[in-house]
């Protein structure tokens, strides 16, 4: 791991904290200094566009809230006694216990503790979540690991059921919107979802994710391990997809999961889906084509999740011509070479796929590639061009005179609530709102 | 007091006073607890989480114009600046303080770090820094992990001055430290103080008197005049903007030249923090470190009494100054006409006001101060949680005392179980409250006004009246809170409710 400018996620302790606490009736207990919960729900509420915590997340989340003595002489008592309390006191089933930086370094002997919980009515486990092990992203995968290890019982295979993986609570803002829009393409065409982070989803979702007869992991990078090991440890196949954002993505991944899955019908529905989405872009073309908004160069700039089903977007439904996509997260070989797959698969030719985690670098690329128009009167340009990229991209669209549509991690200038760029709906969705920039001028 | 001077690494809290983050009772059996130094001693056995005191470290120090700062741990510390980003970069709007965009960095340790040592990538960092962004200052701010495994950042920043441009400034704040988010004021200040000079640079800054053109003691009698004049108000990010224009009026109004630290301010500007006749804090829970250390050094008098929020406390500031400065007369004088041009102000909220039971949590000194300020407007303080408590905050506790015996007091950093609690028990009309607990008081279905705010006034006369204004209005619809109230499921058995809010604090043998 190297160093890192403006990191856009936070460490494997804030992902885990925030996965466990966005699933229904799980609480996180962090077995750490009792600030580490609050700051780390800050980057990811702060970014998200202001998701809140809540109802046993954010600064709801109790911690054995660890000081110098027991950093010096272990933390273990005031985990059991902070641990039992939290079991009387919270209206929950499943409480896990998060380890910080700081109780792995000194060793506390954590399993041992949850184990003396069990036989009290709840599901008590440990997942291993020290900051220095990884990112965010990474304590997703641990979290959710944790609870098909300790909570969800592979069962029979119900064959119209599915898991949906992938998806990031907060680092992705629209993990919500999102979610809820794949699980009704999913049944139209007859398949239920655990979802794991809806509004909706019940203890009885997550029992039902071990009886799924297939794993959809919506993620090149993320997820696609943990489904690795659930199809050992579960026996539930997967499948890798983008998320698909819009008409044409949308019909693409409902005919792969029916495929997949052995569904007839599914062609009726994209049919049904399609004129009605085609129905609403037509009411928005009095607008769009008798303007300049009609294309632009785009610039993506997300994490790996967003990066290609925003490119695609822009190329495959807008007609624009994305130029560039970088990827900000910090990736390991096997997930980079994932992601480049995933491109190349996708046939983006003109566009330019780039690793970089710094929001400076992301600049320093595109004005080298770029340099400002030189006092000549003539000179082609990456004009007029668009960004669909975080909150930190401000400096670059004024770099490139650009607009800017907030749509990746982190999102301080708008409020998320259960908006999503995902499915036919997200695609109008996402047309609304990369449109509105244009007008909201006006 | 030496500790600025001789140790790399500032004191904590919870050693260099008497504090305490837990305890339920009467303002009274506080004060007694907290004299017999047993407040440490009231643990609970449960917790939620709060801030560290990196977050606030890295709230302070960012607001320093030219400034990069590197945040030295995994990459979970510091990612909260996202939050942060936009307070600081409106606060700087807000004082005419140009700045762009705040940029940070995170040596991002790894497995391989821990086991051997963060030293390189810290160095490193500092390099990269210097070179793509030639800032003035770098500051670096160290977690928990780096000071775990051993990391020396005053060593790494020594070795590389030579190296780079930039000031390097380490800053000592693992949370695990220190139970109290105030011990940040500690670990900056010492940072600043040990690193930036803080007196002016002689022919640079001034042309010392060189005996053959004057009279020295003419010059040194007139320096020392112009000195007394002037006034430093040291501020904090839970100060806003509109607080710090309201006191500088104020002692405008009785003749002073009013400049305003440490936050805002650039590095080559606290040259003159020292040529000042005096140092007024504006909560006395701040900065007691840093003017102890400048009264040692500069023998600049510092004034350190709560806050000035409300009419007397206002008052008492005012006067407190004036009396230094040997301004009296015409302090009250303005005391009195702003008074009574805020008390015509006040007079059309009142009746809406009087009688509102009022809940207080936050920082422990603006809970104390906010109480009496809503007792001078007629309400009636239901109880007020202090995030923290210490020695420092005896005198304006011990006046609670006086004017409302028998307040309930809970000591708790946040602890949203036992504020839900509490307001289902005592159904506030309006809780007061600061950042992170508005959300529960809402969900338990109470109107919530925000105890401070950045960019709201709070502060002295025109802050009285904006409070009184804002309670005025929140009270008149509570719609969302009743909606929400009924409807949002809260995390705890509904049996808690039914028990003592302090059943998880350990206080049998605070008075021991
Ligand atoms: S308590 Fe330590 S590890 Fe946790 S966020 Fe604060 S500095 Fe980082």
């Amino acid at each position: 791991m190297s160093i890192i400018e403006r990191q856009r996620f936070s460490c494997m302790l804030g992902g885990a904290a925030d996965a466990v606490a966005a699933m229904p009736g799980a609480v996180p207990i962090i077995h750490g200094a009792a600030g580490c919960g609050g700051n780390l729900f800050m980057a990811s509420y702060g970014g998200s566009g202001y998701c809140g915590g809540g109802r046993f997340g954010g600064n709801g989340v109790p911690t054995s809230a660890l000081t110098e003595n027991d950093i010096v002489f272990g933390g273990i008592e005031r985990l059991e006694t902070r641990l039992r309390s939290a079991i009387e006191l919270l209206d929950a089933e499943i409480f896990v216990v998060l380890t910080a930086c700081m109780t792995e370094i000194i060793g506390d002997d954590v399993d041992g503790a949850v184990g003396r919980f069990q036989g009290c009515g709840k599901t008590v486990f440990a997942v291993s979540a020290p900051g220095f092990a990884g990112n965010s992203y990474a304590g997703y995968e641990a979290a959710l690991g944790g609870l098909f290890k300790r909570y969800i019982k592979p069962s029979p295979a119900d064959c119209r059921h599915v898991n949906l993986l992938g998806a990031v609570p907060f680092h992705d803002p629209f993990f919500r919107g999102d979610l809820e829009e794949i699980r009704r393409l999913l049944e139209s065409i007859g398949l239920t979802a655990t979802t794991f982070f809806t509004a909706d989803q019940t203890l009885d979702d997550l029992k039902k994710a071990g009886s799924a007869s297939l794993n959809i992991v919506l993620s090149p990078a993320y997820g696609v391990a943990l489904a690795a090991e659930l199809a050992e440890s579960h026996g539930i196949p997967y499948i890798v997809s983008e998320l698909p954002v819009g008409a044409e993505a949308s019909a693409e991944f409902l005919r792969k999961v029916a495929e997949r899955l052995g569904i007839e019908g599914a062609e009726a529905v994209i049919a049904r889906e399609a004129d009605r989405y085609y129905n609403y872009v037509d009411r928005a073309l009095d607008l769009i084509a008798d303007t300049d908004f009609m294309q632009q160069y785009g610039i993506v700039v997300a994490n790996a999740n967003a990066a290609l089903p925003y490119a695609r977007y822009m190329r495959r439904e807008l007609g624009w011509l994305p130029r560039y996509a970088f990827v900000t997260d910090s990736l390991n070989e096997r997930q980079r070479e994932a992601v480049e797959a995933a491109f190349a698969e996708a046939g983006m030719e003109g566009l330019a796929l780039v690793f970089e985690t710094g929001t400076t670098a992301v600049r320093k690329r595109v004005a080298l590639d770029n340099p400002p128009l030189l006092p000549e009167r003539y000179g082609d340009r990456l004009s007029p061009a668009y960004i669909l990229g975080s909150s930190m991209e401000k400096e670059l669209a004024a770099q490139l005179g650009a607009k800017l549509l907030t749509a990746s991690f982190p999102i301080t200038n708008r409020l998320v609530v259960n908006r999503g760029y995902a499915g036919y709906n997200g695609g109008l969705n996402l047309l609304e709102d990369i449109i509105t920039q244009f007008v909201s001028v006006r | 007091m030496s500790y600025i001077s001789d140790s790399k690494t500032p004191p904590v809290r919870d050693s260099r006073l008497k504090i305490g983050i837990g305890f339920g009772g009467s303002v009274g059996d506080l004060l007694r607890a907290s004299g017999k130094g047993r407040l440490l001693a009231c643990d609970r056995s449960f917790c939620q989480v709060s801030a560290c005191q990196l977050h606030l470290t890295l709230q302070m120090v960012m607001t320093m114009p030219d400034s990069v700062t590197i945040v030295h741990g995994a990459s979970g510390c510091g990612a909260q600046i996202h939050t942060q980003d936009f307070p600081i970069r409106s606060g700087s709007a807000a004082r005419g303080v140009k700045r762009g965009e705040l940029i940070w960095m995170s040596t991002n340790l790894g497995e391989r770090d821990v086991i051997s040592g963060g030293e390189g990538k810290l160095r490193e960092a500092i390099l990269l820094v210097d070179r793509e962004y030639r800032p003035r200052v770098i500051f670096v701010a160290s977690s928990c992990a780096p000071n775990i495994i051993g990391d020396d950042i005053d060593e790494v920043a020594d070795t590389l001055r030579g190296e780079v441009a930039a000031d390097i400034i380490p800053l000592h704040c693992p949370g695990f430290k220190t139970r109290v988010v105030a011990t940040a004021y500690d670990a900056v200040y010492h940072g600043l103080a040990r690193n930036l000079e803080l007196a002016p640079r002689p022919h640079e800054d001034f042309a010392p008197p060189n005996g053959l053109s004057r009279d020295i003691d003419e010059d040194k009698r007139e320096y020392a005049r112009r000195k007394a004049r002037t006034v430093n108000l040291i501020n904090a990010s839970s100060i806003g903007a509109p607080d710090e224009r309201e006191l500088t009026e104020l002692l405008r109004a009785i003749g002073l030249n009013v400049r305003v630290y440490t936050e805002y301010v650039a590095a080559d500007d606290f040259r003159f923090l020292t040529e000042a006749g005096l140092n007024v804090s504006m909560c006395a829970v701040h900065d007691d470190y840093l003017l102890e250390h400048i009264k040692e050094k500069h023998g600049t008098p510092y004034i350190i009494s709560s806050m000035p929020l409300g009419i007397a406390e206002t008052r008492e500031w005012l006067l407190n100054i004036a009396a230094r400065t040997g301004d009296m007369e015409r302090a009250e004088a303005v005391a009195d006409a702003r008074e009574a041009e805020l008390r015509r102000g006040l007079a059309p909220f009142l009746p809406q006001i009087k009688g509102l039971r009022v809940l207080l949590s936050g920082g422990v000194i603006r809970v104390a101060a906010a109480a009496l300020a809503l007792k001078e407007l007629g309400c009636q303080v239901v109880a007020v949680r202090p995030y923290h408590y210490d020695d420092l905050s005896d005198p304006i506790y011990e006046r609670l005392e006086r004017e409302c015996p028998g307040l309930s007091v809970n000591v708790a950093p946040n602890q949203a179980f036992e504020l839900v609690n509490i307001i289902k028990r005592e159904k506030p009309d309006v809780v007061l409250s600061h950042g992170g607990s508005g959300v529960w008081a809402t969900k338990a279905g109470a109107v919530s006004v925000p105890l401070m705010s950045p960019n709201q006034n709070y502060f002295a006369y025109t802050g009285m009246y904006e409070l009184a204004r804002r309670l005025a209005r929140a009270t008149q619809n509570d719609a969302l809170q009743r909606r929400v109230g009924e409807n949002a499921r809260l995390p705890f058995k509904t049996g808690w409710y039914g028990r003592d809010p302090y059943s998880y604090i350990e206080q049998d043998r605070a008075f021991e």
